[in-house]
């Protein structure tokens, strides 16, 4: 039997990895009889579970292939999502270029013509001519368009005056019947 | 991938608003440059450079005030005399639809063709398509267009002669 000063020595080594299998069984041997110290329990639960069963760890085949395999896999998915994430940043990319391109496209809308026709004038005065002549030739039928319109206007104008001096012969006939009682009149006077 | 589809669908819209253009810039399109056209186009560029000349013009105030919100003048002429069937073509080239038929001034044998379209009740595009009288031609002016002003252009501007008619009241 162990004395507890050898086991405490025992375990020091062990815990240092400096035991031999032979030191270790020793240990063991010492932890599954009943009575152990009160100090010694965490150890013991340690070498317990350490060696319970007893049996050879049982190694599963291609491990080693295995443990390799996965690790590639994680590479790659970590490449993968680095690919993805390229790919998410050219799409937001080219999504500002869309609205970059759709705003612009938007306001110049007027100015791509201008691609294909150039100022006539480069001379602010010409142009100022030009445009003057231009905005009188428009003005100026324009004005004879609604021109035509004043007319028919005073045509209306002068048909309605004449209206009112049928007011008058209506007037008139009024009286005129007036004068046909009077007349009446006279007749049963004879 | 649902990205990449949205993406190339965003970009084939953006190709189209590009290329979408008016139909009167399609007609300029066609006959700028070509032997026998004359056109003329002032920008909204020139017309600001326009703003800031120096003139003694008795018109210039009026037609700063016609002008103000007019981006672009185009003007389409057939060179010669002979242009009677050029007017016709070019009618045949606006969507009539898109425009609205403000008025026809028929003068003998030459018909004035006002078109004009509205948006928000506003004239965004005024056009005037000239045809018959031999000086066949089409008159666009795009922007926001104060017909009220322009039409007071005309009464503004010394035509010849016209100032021997102020002279009349005075005499006996």
């Amino acid at each position: 039997m162990e004395s507890i000063k050898d086991i405490r020595n025992l375990l020091d080594r062990f815990y240092l990895g400096e035991t031999t299998l032979e030191e270790e069984r020793r240990i063991q041997e010492y932890f599954s009889s009943a009575k152990v110290p009160e100090e010694f329990i965490p150890d013991r639960d340690l070498f317990r579970s350490l060696y319970s069963g007893n049996e050879a760890i049982h190694v599963p085949v291609n491990l080693d292939q295995k443990i390799l395999a996965g690790i590639d896999r994680e590479e790659r998915k970590i490449t993968r999502t680095r690919r993805i994430s390229v790919f998410s940043l050219s799409g937001l990319a080219a999504g500002l270029l869309v609205v970059i391109a759709l705003y612009t496209g938007y306001f110049n809308n007027g100015n791509s013509a201008r691609l294909a026709m150039q100022d006539t004038y480069e001379n602010p005065q010409d142009a100022y001519e030009e445009a003057k002549r231009t905005l009188a030739y428009v003005s100026a039928k324009l004005n004879t368009g609604t021109g035509e319109l004043k007319h028919v206007q005073q045509v209306s104008k002068a048909a309605s005056d004449p209206l009112k001096s049928l007011s008058k012969i209506n007037k008139g006939s009024r009286e005129l019947s007036l004068l046909g009682q009077i007349q009446r009149v006279n007749d049963m006077k004879q | 991938m649902k990205r990449i589809v949205l993406g190339g669908m965003l970009i084939i819209f953006a190709l189209s608003a590009f290329g979408q253009k008016s139909a009167v810039d399609k007609v300029f399109d066609k006959y700028s440059g070509k032997d026998g056209y004359t056109t003329v186009y002032i920008s909204s560029y020139m017309f600001n450079l326009m703003s800031s000349i120096d003139s003694d013009d008795p018109d210039y105030n009026e037609f700063k005030k016609a002008t103000s919100g007019i981006s672009s003048i185009k003007i389409l002429t057939q060179d010669g005399g002979n242009s009677t069937a050029f007017g016709e073509e070019l009618l045949s080239m606006l969507p009539r639809d898109e425009y609205k038929e403000m008025m026809v001034v028929k003068d003998q044998e030459e018909e004035v063709l006002f078109l004009a379209r509205e948006e928000g009740g506003k004239i965004t595009e005024f056009l005037l398509v000239v045809s018959g009288g031999g000086e066949d031609a089409l008159i666009a002016i795009q922007g926001d267009i104060d017909m009220e002003s322009i039409s007071k252009i005309a009464s503004g501007l010394d035509m010849p002669g016209l100032e021997n008619l102020d002279e009349l009241d005075d005499l006996p």
